[in-house]
């Protein structure tokens, strides 16, 4: 069998003070039972909320994004992303659902600089919502 | 049985949930970005979350899976008593 190429769902690259954080996520996209949407991580927990579609999504990837930062400032390991497991059954919401949303994300950062730079991320790939 | 009475149901008030995890150990750091704060746990590892009053029974779930266990509390103890 042939061998595909695949982005991995996260990637860190460090050259002295300067990090590279590239990620690429399936995200669980639904109603919530209390009104407004959530946005579920699944290869990594990261949870957000929003009033509408377009603020779940914004929430989630600048929330990632900023923990990713955070952790890298604190001079933390990116491991801590997974301190918490993504609950069974999201994946398998995920995997009855016809629609496969997916978070690709990447955020250059040096440390010795206070505020993050460029684009918070690259590509946005979510679909609509799968119902309640 | 307890009937649902409306949106807020299950939600929780900002500031009662912050304020319960601020009590068992959780330091909570407000940002720049509107109802943005980086939670931090008692490893020194951050998470950045938005966080709208009200919290939504959903993020209040993630919150204890992401910090109950290492800070040893119940998920009640980020609900009200009714």
């Amino acid at each position: 069998m042939e061998k595909k190429e695949s982005t991995p769902f996260l990637e860190h690259e460090q050259r002295s003070s300067s990090h590279r954080v590239t990620a690429q996520l399936r995200v669980l996209v639904m109603p919530s039972v209390d009104g407004g949407f959530v946005a579920q991580g699944l290869e990594v927990d990261y949870l957000a909320t929003g009033a509408t579609l377009d603020e779940v999504q914004r929430n989630f990837a600048n929330g990632f994004l900023a923990t990713a930062e955070a952790i890298l400032r604190r001079g933390r390991d990116l491991t801590s992303l997974f301190k918490s497991s993504v609950p069974i059954e999201a994946w398998q919401q995920y995997i009855a659902s016809g629609r496969k949303d997916t978070l690709v994300c990447q955020t250059v950062l040096d440390i010795q600089d206070r505020l993050p730079q460029g684009t918070p991320f690259a590509t946005l790939a979510f679909c609509q919502p799968a119902a309640a | 049985m307890r009937l649902p009475t409306g949106p807020w149901d299950g939600a929780q008030s900002r500031a009662f949930v912050l304020a319960a995890l601020k009590r068992n150990g959780v330091e909570v750091n407000k940002l720049s970005g509107p109802d943005e704060y980086e939670l931090v746990d008692f490893d020194g590892d951050p998470v950045v979350l938005t966080i709208p009053n009200p919290v939504l029974s959903e993020m209040i779930v993630y919150l204890w899976r992401r910090f109950g266990t290492l800070h040893d509390f119940l998920i009640t103890d980020l609900t009200k008593k009714h």
